[in-house]
C-alpha cells in the first residue's frame, strides 16, 4: 500500500475520534448567578442573559472530597417505576478544580440506599449504565472554573411508594442523606 | 502492512468505544426514559444486610421485653425528643433503625406505638403532645425504617398511665419518677390472639 494511502487513513482515524471527543461531558463554567444556593466565595459575574433558564434548586446538598466543590441534589423524581437522579457539582471556589466523577467505568459506586435495600445505576440491554457516561477509556472527569458546574444525572429502580427520602452514595462525597423522593 | 492494519482497527476500536460516551446524552429525553422503564425487570437492588445485628443482639441492645405473644420496646422520651418536643432527636435514629430491624423480622406483625408523658402540664396538653410523639416515631419508621404504614397504629395516653409515681409520697416532685414516665412503648403483636 502506498505511503499516501496509509497517511490518508490515518488522518481519518484521527479525525473521527477528534469528532468523538468533543462529546465528552461538558463542564459549563459560566458563573451561576441564578443558583439559588450560591456561596458568599463565588466570584461575582455580570447578570445572565435573559433567555438563560434558572437553575434548579437544591434539595440536598453537601460538600464533596474536593475543596470547593459542592454537590446539590436538584432532582429525586420518582415516575412509573424508575427514580431520576440530578446531582449538580458546583465550584464554589475563586481557581479551577478538576472533579473525577467515574474512574474505570465504576458505576456501581453511584447507588441509592433507603429501607434497607441498596439500588444500582440501571442497564439498557447492552449492558450500558443509564447514566452520565464516562468516556471510552472508562473515567469521566470534569474540570470546573469558578463558578463554574456539571450535572451528574443516573437512573435507578424506585423504591416503593411509601419511601419518602432516600441516602445517595458517591464516590466524591459523603453520603447525601434524607433526600426527599417526590413523585410525577 | 499488518503493522497498518493493527493501528487502523486499534484506531477504529478505540473511536468506537469513545463513541459510546455520546449515548444517553439527556436524562430527560424519551429515549432515556424508555431505556429506564425497560431496564426496571433487571434491576439490581440488593438487601443490606452487612450491618444488621441478629435479632437477639437486637432485642438486648433495646432491652426488650419478649413475651410468647408479643415483644415490646421502651424508649425514653427524653433520649427520643427535646423537652416539650415532638421532633425526633438525631440520637433517636439509631434505635428506631433498631426498632424498624426488629420489625422487619416479623413483617406481618401489628406495631402498636403508645406515647406516654409525665405528669406535669394539663391533662389535654399531654394527650396532645404524647400523641405526636408517637405519630413521629410511626412516621419515622414508616418513612426511614421501610415499615409498612398500615401495620402501624398510634396512641396518645398523655400522663395517664405513669410507671413510676411523679411526686414523692411528701408530695415533693420525684424528677426520677417523672423521667420514667415520659416515654414511647412499641408492640410488636408477634402471635395474634387465635380466633373463635
Amino acid at each position: 500500500m502506498p505511503i499516501h494511502r496509509i497517511a490518508l487513513l490515518f488522518a481519518l482515524s484521527a479525525a473521527w475520534l477528534s469528532a468523538c471527543s468533543t462529546q465528552s461531558p461538558p463542564s459549563t463554567a459560566s458563573t451561576p448567578a441564578s443558583t439559588p444556593a450560591a456561596t458568599p466565595s463565588a466570584p461575582q459575574a455580570a447578570p445572565p442573559p435573559a433567555a438563560v433558564p434558572a437553575a434548579p434548586a437544591a434539595i440536598k446538598a453537601g460538600d464533596t472530597n474536593i475543596s470547593g466543590i459542592v454537590a446539590e441534589v436538584t432532582e429525586c423524581s420518582r415516575k412509573e417505576g424508575v427514580l431520576s437522579v440530578k446531582v449538580r457539582f458546583r465550584n464554589t471556589s475563586s481557581e479551577k478544580k478538576n472533579l473525577n466523577l467515574i474512574e474505570n467505568r465504576d458505576y456501581e459506586k453511584y447507588y441509592v440506599t433507603a429501607a434497607n435495600k441498596k439500588y444500582f445505576i440501571l442497564k439498557d440491554t447492552e449492558g450500558t449504565y443509564l447514566t452520565a457516561q464516562a468516556s471510552g477509556f472508562g473515567n469521566l472527569g470534569v474540570g470546573l472554573d469558578p463558578g463554574g458546574q456539571y450535572t451528574w444525572w443516573a437512573k435507578y429502580p424506585a423504591p416503593p411508594a411509601e419511601v419518602r427520602a432516600v441516602t445517595l452514595y458517591t464516590p466524591v462525597a459523603a453520603p447525601l442523606e434524607d433526600v426527599p423522593v417526590t413523585d410525577r | 502492512m499488518r503493522i497498518l492494519l493493527a493501528v487502523i482497527t486499534a484506531g477504529l476500536a478505540l473511536g468506537a468505544a469513545w463513541g459510546q460516551s455520546a449515548r444517553y446524552s439527556d436524562p430527560d429525553s424519551p429515549e432515556v426514559e424508555s431505556a429506564a422503564r425497560a431496564a426496571l425487570p433487571h434491576a439490581k437492588v440488593l438487601d443490606i444486610v452487612g450491618v444488621t445485628l441478629g435479632i437477639e443482639a437486637l432485642l438486648k441492645d433495646l432491652n426488650a421485653k419478649v413475651t410468647e405473644r408479643e415483644i415490646r420496646i421502651e424508649l425514653a422520651a427524653d433520649v427520643l425528643f427535646d423537652f416539650d418536643k415532638y421532633v425526633l432527636r438525631p440520637e433517636a435514629y439509631s434505635s428506631l433503625a433498631k426498632v424498624a430491624q426488629v420489625a422487619s423480622h416479623y413483617p406481618e406483625a401489628p406495631l402498636r406505638i403508645d406515647g406516654h408523658t409525665d405528669g406535669k402540664g394539663t391533662h389535654a396538653y399531654n394527650m396532645t403532645l404524647s400523641e405526636r410523639r408517637a405519630e413521629a416515631v410511626k412516621q419515622w419508621l414508616v418513612e426511614k425504617g421501610g415499615v409498612r404504614a398500615s401495620r402501624v397504629s398510634t396512641k396518645g395516653w398523655g400522663e395517664t398511665q405513669p410507671v413510676a409515681p411523679n411526686k414523692n409520697p411528701d408530695g415533693s416532685d420525684n424528677p426520677e419518677g417523672r423521667q420514667k414516665n415520659r416515654r414511647v412503648e412499641l408492640t410488636l403483636t408477634t402471635k395474634q390472639e387465635d380466633g373463635g
